[in-house]
């Protein structure tokens, strides 16, 4: 019986070891509430919604392989957990307001979150925040965001999953992911917090 | 080991593969069926007539690496019957069950169309749902794509969808 016992608290204190080192730190969710801009839906002229689960990304890694301009999109999504676009068109300017933004942004601040300040895109006017979340302990990538705006669209992705942020332009155009072309500058990052600054 | 037993694990190998692969189709049929019903549950409509032919035409000029396509027509819906907008997601999700994953939605108030794709993984295939609505009809098509054809609705999911078959053959 004493022998069960120590068996039973040796595979406690394992399984705890196991999690503590392989789970996010607590409240760490890479995962955003993009249904926060349902309400945009009944003035968008087009709503896009894509969600891409690992089974499904997995799948599209095997096939991508295939073709060797897609080997970088392939080494990007090979190991992500999901990819969430939603996608609001209006006919005219001025149907979203900043708030709307805002309730995005504001997820964008809790803790791990940083604003990658050297990526903008190259039209003018055009917003394109890229935000990443890091794991507090190991520092790896749990996750990315990206609020894509111009006057008449809006368009939130979100990653779930270590990516490559200097990579990223290879997923542009794929999966319901804009083409934004993004453009790198300097690689610096800043804590999301901060995310009103200029670029 | 006897002869006899030598022989059975391969007799029931060949028997297992030959009645599990009509089977496997019966319950995408039955599944399908199933959503079929609670449409015209919801909307008190019967699906149109002679769609059981239009499926077989429809496999029979199917694009490579779609197969098992079923589709069903609804029109004269009573547009009173579509939940409001913060419902019909959970509507739809309820309509197609739990086992289809939500993949693609796109929502048109210029052509007045929303598209629905959902997702079921079958090993190395998977089963997509395409629903359309518009304000009195309906168009469900069920196809089983295969990796490839997977990958280009992986690709770029919402020109694939604006082009499924449900848009251009059912609900227009």
């Amino acid at each position: 019986m004493k022998n069960l016992i120590k068996a039973g608290t040796l595979i406690g204190a394992l399984l705890v070891l196991v999690m503590s080192t392989s789970q996010p730190a607590f409240g760490q969710n890479p995962r955003l509430k993009i249904n926060n801009l349902e309400k945009l839906s009944s003035k968008a002229a087009e709503v896009v919604d894509v969600t891409l689960d690992e089974s499904m990304l997995k799948l599209a890694s095997k096939f991508l392989a295939a073709e060797r301009d897609e080997a970088e999109a392939r080494e990007l999504i090979k190991d992500l957990k999901g990819v969430y676009v939603k996608s609001f068109e209006f006919d005219k300017e001025g149907e979203y307001s900043q708030e709307d933004v805002e309730a995005i942004r504001s997820q964008l601040t809790a803790p791990g979150w940083t604003k990658v300040v050297g990526v903008r895109s190259k039209h003018d006017g055009d917003v394109a925040e890229v935000y990443l979340m890091t794991e507090s302990n190991t520092r790896n990538i749990l996750g990315l965001a990206i609020i894509a705006a111009d006057p008449e669209t809006l368009t939130v992705v979100n990653i779930i999953g270590p990516i490559d942020v200097d990579k990223l332009s290879a997923l542009e155009g794929k999966m319901g992911i804009p083409r934004l072309d993004l453009e790198k500058g300097k690689a610096s990052k800043k804590p999301a917090a901060s995310h009103d600054e200029k670029k | 080991m006897t002869r006899r037993n030598r022989i059975s694990p391969t007799l029931w190998g060949l028997a297992g593969l030959l009645l599990l692969s009509p089977v496997a189709s019966r319950a995408g049929d039955r599944q399908f069926d199933a959503i079929v019903q609670r449409i015209q549950s919801h909307y008190q409509k019967r699906p149109m007539r002679f769609m059981g032919l239009a499926s077989f035409v429809a496999n029979r000029a199917r694009p490579e690496g779609i197969r098992n396509i079923k589709l069903a027509t609804f029109e004269d819906l009573d547009s009173s019957r579509h939940p409001a907008d913060p419902d019909f997601d959970a509507f739809m999700q309820e309509i197609v069950g739990p086992e289809f994953h939500p993949f693609v939605k796109v929502r048109s108030r210029r052509d007045g169309e929303q598209t629905f794709v959902y997702a079921k993984e079958l090993g190395q295939a998977f089963n997509l749902l395409v629903v359309t609505l518009e304000s009195d009809e309906a168009c469900v098509v069920q196809m089983r794509v295969n990796p490839e054809e997977m990958s280009k609705w992986v690709d770029d999911p919402p020109a694939m969808s604006r082009n499924a078959p449900a848009s251009h053959s059912g609900a227009r």
